[in-house]
């Protein structure tokens, strides 16, 4: 129950009714003091109450009796009692409260004791209606026996109707403090509630935005960001206190690559409507591809959708929902190739029938026709001139041959394989080579020994492929000169790279390509066979170029190729 | 531009290729260059003349047989010429990548396999190698 203090209950205290006798209010009242203003209680009638004390004291028992008599006539004020014990004990109290009303001091201690009973009143539940009732009993029974003490009585019966409603107006004061403590407890609880429902409101779409494998961030009006998830932290690299407030097109460095040029017109078109605050149709966004720098520098391609949500101020008003499509669309570029060269492979072996069948004809005519030339002492020339033809025929059968085996490759034999072994005997095969071109290679390998599952002469090939074109792209390039294998163990795979200092490669050259060659000479087999050896092993083969370091990059899985690509392998044949 | 082997110069009488090309125009400048070059040449148009010719006449040296797993049967046939014959030399010429695989004839020291265009030196040295 709560205690009101001093200056709440003198702030609350209601200023005396202007018709009514009044004393001009001292500078510090209590309660109390204040309430015996208002009834005109004064020292008087405490000594008129005091000296009345020997007439009266003798009918409280009788007093007492009665007034619990006419409670166990009445069903409803009798059930707001436990039982006849608790109705004696509260009979002797009844007479102890007479005694002490003709006590004669009426001080603090006095309002104290009646604020007490007061909230016994309020604890037991005693209805209001039944405390103003029974004091109505009581106040008549002392009046009575005021009044047959003749005249004298008159001024005694008004000081026991002024203590009395003093009585009253103290004990209705608890129900008051009760009921205000009550409001305040439901309105506690109601706050409470309202709190908790917010929190797990906030809780559910923090954890939302928090946990969706999307990127999802917050703009205001100038395409500042205000929100950024953990999957955009993840994506980007970026911690969310580097981003906040900064532009989402600047710190994601998202240029006019894929559809970049669309998503800041999108973006634009949302500020405006956001500053001009009137609604959009078009409130969601199609699906818009654009490329982004991580930031560590690496670029990722994100697919975004944009939505505009209308708010006041400096709040967000767009959220940008991306997916990572990088992966995917690496996949997609794989599969894609690989249904190329399923398909160049039939056609390859059906080609290199029709194509070698002739060749042979003409090849073994072509040797008759040289042996009967040179038996018949023909001219020189003639008998050059059919070695012409000889050699464009070899040449043909080798295209062929080269041709297949990117068409259609032999099944990988899998071993277990040195990393170490592979680039040192690639950097032997190519060492004349790199010496005759003044080319320094370099190796570039762990310390310790590492082994992974491999085709180790596919593997050769590949390396050897990629050596030999490094070494020709430095060969009489100014400044340039130097080619490094180098392998590197990762923790479920290996890599290798071949990295030149040439003029690197141009743009968008579609060198994983068949038949694409810079070379004059070139059947732009090469790489397509490398591409293949390596996407056979489970691995993946790509370029990094800029003038003066090209890398070529292979990463291949320690234990292999995957079950399934040996599978496909096996029926391939 | 090739250098005529002296076949046969080790042995009494020269050495018998049995050539199966089912390109007659083809067949035709083989069987002329290896006669020129010494060799003992028969030819049979498809793979079950030469069947019938190894089973009914006497054996050649060494069969120059060209297969391709296109034509039906013939792969069967040059594996039943092996099984009854495992020591008769073969020189397979093909255009078909796989012929190799197909074939299975399982560890066969004097059976080669030559990729069309035949180069004839090469050749040479093979049926050498093999007799």
């Amino acid at each position: 129950m709560v205690i009101f203090t001093r200056t709440q209950r003198e702030r609350r205290s209601p200023l005396p009714h202007p018709g009514l006798p009044a004393r001009d209010p001292p500078a510090a009242e209590t309660r109390f003091e204040e309430l015996k203003r208002y009834v005109a209680f004064a020292a008087e009638d405490a000594a008129l109450l005091r000296s009345f004390r020997d007439v009266a004291a003798p009918h409280f028992g009788r007093i007492a009796q009665e007034f619990y008599d006419r409670i166990r006539q009445h069903d409803e004020a009798h059930a707001v009692f436990t039982g006849e014990a608790q109705i004696a004990r509260l009979q002797r109290s009844l007479v102890l409260w007479m005694e002490r009303l003709f006590g004669g001091r009426y001080d603090e201690a006095y309002f104290e004791d009646t604020a007490q009973i007061g909230r016994v009143h309020v604890k037991v539940g005693l209805p209001q209606r039944y405390m103003f009732t029974a004091m109505a009993l009581i106040r008549s029974s002392l009046l009575r026996i005021a009044e047959a003490n003749g005249p004298a009585g008159l001024a005694v019966m008004d000081a026991i109707s002024r203590l009395l409603d003093l009585e009253l107006a103290i004990m209705l004061e608890s129900y008051r403090d009760n009921f205000v403590a009550r409001i305040q407890q439901v309105e506690r609880l109601e706050r409470q509630a309202l709190g908790a429902s917010l929190a797990r409101t906030e809780h559910r779409y923090v954890n939302a935005v928090e946990l969706a494998h999307v990127i999802i961030v917050g703009l205001d009006a100038h395409g500042s960001i205000l929100l950024f998830n953990q999957e955009a932290e993840r994506i980007t690299g970026f911690a969310r206190d580097e981003v906040m407030g900064r532009s989402l097109l600047e710190c994601l460095a998202i240029d006019e690559t894929g559809e970049g040029a669309e998503l800041r017109e999108i973006l634009r078109g949302f500020a405006a409507a956001q500053v001009e605050a009137r609604e959009r149709e078009d409130v969601v966004s199609r699906a818009i591809e654009t490329g982004i720098a991580t930031r560590a520098g690496q670029r990722r391609s994100v697919l975004w959708q944009l939505t505009h949500a209308p708010s006041s101020g400096d709040d967000v008003c767009v959220f940008a929902i991306g997916r990572d499509t990088t992966d995917e669309k690496a996949l997609l570029a794989r599969t894609k190739q690989q249904e190329k060269l399923a398909a160049i492979g039939t056609l390859a072996a059906g080609l290199a029938h029709e194509i070698r069948n002739p060749l042979n004809g003409a090849q073994l005519h072509v040797t008759y026709l040289d042996r009967s030339l040179k038996k018949s002492g023909a001219h020189p020339e003639l008998i050059e001139t059919v070695g012409v033809v000889a050699d464009e025929i070899r040449r043909l059968g080798s295209l062929v041959t080269e041709f297949l085996a990117f068409a259609r490759p032999k099944p990988l034999l899998i071993k277990r394989v040195s990393v170490q072994t592979l680039l040192e005997r690639a950097a032997q095969l190519v060492a004349a080579q790199a010496q005759q071109h003044g080319v320094e290679v370099a190796l570039d390998v762990p310390p310790q020994p590492v082994e992974f599952e491999a085709d180790p002469a596919k593997l050769e090939q590949v390396l050897l492929n990629l050596t030999q074109n490094a070494i020709e792209a430095v060969a009489g390039e100014p400044g340039a000169g130097r080619v490094v294998l180098r392998a590197r163990r990762q923790p479920q795979t290996v890599s290798f790279e071949v990295e030149d200092d040439g003029p690197g490669i141009p743009d968008a050259a579609p060198i994983f390509d068949a038949f694409f060659s810079t070379k004059p000479q070139g059947t732009g087999l090469g790489l397509s066979i490398s591409y293949r050896i390596i996407t056979d092993h489970g691995g993946t083969l790509d370029v990094d170029s800029k003038r003066g370091a090209t890398i070529f990059r292979i990463v291949l899985p320690l234990d292999g190729p995957p079950d399934s690509a040996h599978k496909t392998r096996a029926e391939a044949t | 531009m090739t250098q005529p082997v002296q076949a046969g110069a080790a042995t009494a009488r020269p050495v018998a290729v049995l050539v199966v090309d089912g390109e007659p125009k083809t067949a035709t400048v083989l069987v002329k260059l290896l006669r020129v070059d010494g060799f003992f040449v028969e030819v049979a148009a498809d793979a079950a003349a030469a069947e019938s010719r190894i089973e009914h006449g006497p054996r050649p040296d060494v069969l120059v047989m060209d297969v391709s797993p296109a034509r039906a049967g013939e792969v069967e046939t040059l594996r039943r010429i092996h099984a009854r014959h495992p020591t008769l030399p073969l020189v397979i010429v093909t255009a078909h990548p796989q012929v190799a695989d197909r074939l299975a004839l399982g560890p066969a020291p004097r059976c080669r396999i030559v990729t069309k265009p035949i180069d004839y030196s090469g050749l040479l040295r093979l049926l050498e190698a093999v007799t």
